[in-house]
């Protein structure tokens, strides 16, 4: 068991799949923090010890890169993994979240296969 | 004065290859989000027989072109898609969850759609999704769609889970 998640989506239904993925994974947390924005994510990560972080790219208000530059700029949550989970996949959009630091990519839809193939080795490190 | 010339003609952008790529993208969409088959259906019968059902949500095309993906659902067919996104769980057709499933399903379809495009894969932008249940807040994120007389538009029409209809339409600002 593992101690905390967090998953940035501002979809309710969606924060709610990317949990059960993560546990049909074999991925279980002690707790799970949720956030509808980047706004939102900032503000758990600055009060809250997390281990990963599970993000959407495309919300309302401050959209999952900018939340992430914000982090790595700024030093907060500091080599906490995280892994971007959004439905659009170009290669431009990758390196656009790897250029922002992003540790993994998750194209939805998704399996459960998948999310634990991605995390899994984020989590070893 | 006229108008220049789309970057993506709609003849290329509606082609019979690229709503092959929309199919494609519902069945993947279905098949590993919802384990649900889905099944491609008439378009002559999408056109008479519309659900226009009451749980709808839309997503802008941002960039190279504009336009939009809509998608419309009965109660009963959005119930099911939420209730198989959440793992088989029953869901009430009145609770968020519909119309929060619906915008995802949107989302999904309108993204995937756009990344099978080489046309539009890096060149467009998805907006965030617009569901039937937020058009009553004001929010200027919200705003009503165009008229379709100012659209070019392509309507595609899906079966699953035995009886559900999906419908489906892709717009492009003329």
């Amino acid at each position: 068991m593992r101690d905390t998640v967090l998953i940035v989506d501002d979809s309710a239904m969606m924060r709610k799949i990317v949990l059960r993925a993560l546990s049909v994974a074999g991925l279980e947390f002690n707790s799970v923090l949720e956030a509808a924005d980047g706004n939102e994510g900032l503000e758990v990560l600055k009060a809250n010890k997390v281990q990963l972080i599970m993000c959407d790219i495309n919300m309302p208000g401050m959209n999952g890169l900018e939340m992430l530059r914000e982090m790595r700029s700024k030093g907060i949550g500091a080599g906490i993994p995280v892994v971007m989970v959004t439905t659009e996949s170009s290669a431009e959009r990758v390196r656009e979240a790897v250029a922002a630091g992003a540790s993994g990519y998750i194209r939805k839809p998704f399996s459960p296969e998948q999310v634990k193939l991605k995390v899994i080795p984020l989590l070893a490190a | 004065m006229t108008r220049p010339e789309p970057a993506v003609p709609a003849t290329e952008l509606f082609s019979h290859d690229n709503l092959l790529r929309m199919d494609e993208t519902v069945k993947e969409v279905f098949g590993t989000m919802l384990g649900m088959d889905v099944a491609t259906r008439p378009c002559p019968l999408c056109e008479e027989d519309c659900v226009h059902g009451p749980h709808t949500a839309h997503i802008g095309f941002e960039g190279v072109i504009s336009g939009h993906c809509e998608i419309h659902l009965s109660r009963n067919a959005s119930a099911a898609i939420a209730s198989a996104m959440l793992g088989g769980v029953e869901v009430d057709s009145q609770s968020d969850a519909v119309c929060d499933a619906v915008g995802e399903l949107c989302n999904m379809l309108a993204g995937g759609w756009k990344d099978r495009l080489p046309s539009l894969s890096a060149e467009c932008h998805i907006t965030v999704p617009v569901r039937s249940c937020d058009l009553h807040k004001h929010d200027p994120g919200t705003e009503p769609l165009p008229a379709t007389a100012e659209l070019q538009v392509s309507h595609r029409s899906y079966t699953f889970g035995g009886h559900h209809l999906l419908e489906l339409t892709l717009a492009r600002a003329r």
